[in-house]
């Protein structure tokens, strides 16, 4: 499809784009609370690094929500805990190393996966610039995850098994196919959720060949397509953190604003 | 971590050490002090978030380099190019 430049979305679509641009909002949050606490000094620049591409690309997808009218205050600064739409793989804090490569491995992939699936001209070039940036990032945590299964299989398989499923929530259930994803039928989208899904477990299957870890399989009833919320993109009312929203909504420093 | 990237071979992308990875061709970086290409990837994330970093084992010198090539995440298909 090719829709005029800021010409109004199918409503399915700025759910979608606000998924993404959530999921991206706590992908340089956690970014940002691991940058320090990395095992090598290159993973505390890569982490300092991809917080700041991160929310960089938030501001551009912020800007595209708005002119589709949604709220501005709302959009960043009034918003409850539930209703901020991201990765559920996100909604914690890890509580060691390679469970946050993991989370974010995941989270980074899937959310630019369903990026490069949108086929709409507000998005031409920016998601090209979005990619390049991306490259980096995977490419950075795939080699992460290599080393990680020779060092900590243990670790890795059990954060696969924890996250797997929540990731396969965000993209969206296997009934979405070519012929039945909503966004594709609509144009908005030229690639389903089921073939994102296989696209994901694909590259994960072959990065860990020949490692101890094994990729959970890509079970077709996970997410539940009855209990899928197509707004948040998952099935459980979880959300994260009331004080971590304090913090992207830069709570404690509007004291400091001048009117 | 280092890794030698003039010796890179055509598809190769190899975990090292500390989680970085070979940069494949056409990523290949020459030294701007003495042009020698016997130069080695220090690190993926440089001084700044656009560049990485490099050391020339010709005149010993550490140098930076802006990374966007273009290059894009595999996403699993063929891009055709109309974006």
């Amino acid at each position: 499809m090719s829709a005029e430049t800021e010409t109004s979305w199918p409503e399915a679509a700025v759910d979608y784009v606000q998924s993404i641009a959530d999921t991206k909002l706590l992908l340089g949050q956690r970014y940002g609370e691991w940058m320090l606490k990395g095992p090598h000094l290159e993973d505390n620049i890569s982490g300092a690094s991809n917080a700041q591409d991160e929310i960089g690309q938030v501001r551009q997808l912020f800007r595209l929500l708005k002119q589709q009218g949604v709220d501005e205050e709302w959009l960043e600064s009034e918003r409850a805990p539930e209703e901020y739409a991201n990765a559920p793989t996100l909604d914690e804090e890890a509580e060691n190393w390679p469970t946050f490569i993991v989370q974010v491995a995941l989270s980074d992939r899937s959310a630019w996966l369903l990026l490069d699936a949108i086929d709409h001209d507000d998005f031409t070039g920016m998601v090209q610039k979005m990619g390049e940036d991306e490259y980096f990032h995977l490419e950075h945590q795939d080699g992460r995850l290599e080393t990680l299964a020779e060092s900590q299989p243990e670790a890795v398989e059990a954060a696969l098994e924890r996250y797997f499923p929540q990731i396969l929530s965000f993209i969206g259930p296997a009934t979405y196919d070519e012929d039945s994803d909503p966004l594709v039928t609509a144009g908005f989208t030229d690639r389903s959720a089921a073939d994102i899904r296989g696209a994901l477990h694909d590259h994960y299957e072959a990065l860990f060949a020949g490692t101890d870890v094994s990729v959970p399989p890509l079970e077709d009833d996970v997410p539940d397509p009855e209990q899928w919320d197509a707004t948040r993109r998952r099935t459980d009312d979880g959300h994260v953190e009331a004080g971590v929203v304090e913090q992207l909504q830069g709570v404690s420093n509007q004291e400091y604003v001048i009117e | 971590m280092s890794s030698n990237v003039s010796d890179a071979g055509a598809n190769s992308t190899e975990a090292v050490a500390d989680g970085s990875r070979e940069e494949e061709p056409p990523f290949r970086a020459a030294c701007p002090f003495c042009g020698s290409e016997d130069v080695e990837l220090e690190s993926t994330f440089g001084s700044e978030v656009s560049k990485s970093q490099y050391y020339c084992n010709s005149c010993h010198t550490i140098f930076e380099r802006i990374k966007y090539d273009g290059a894009m995440p595999d996403t699993g298909r063929e891009r055709d190019g109309s974006r």
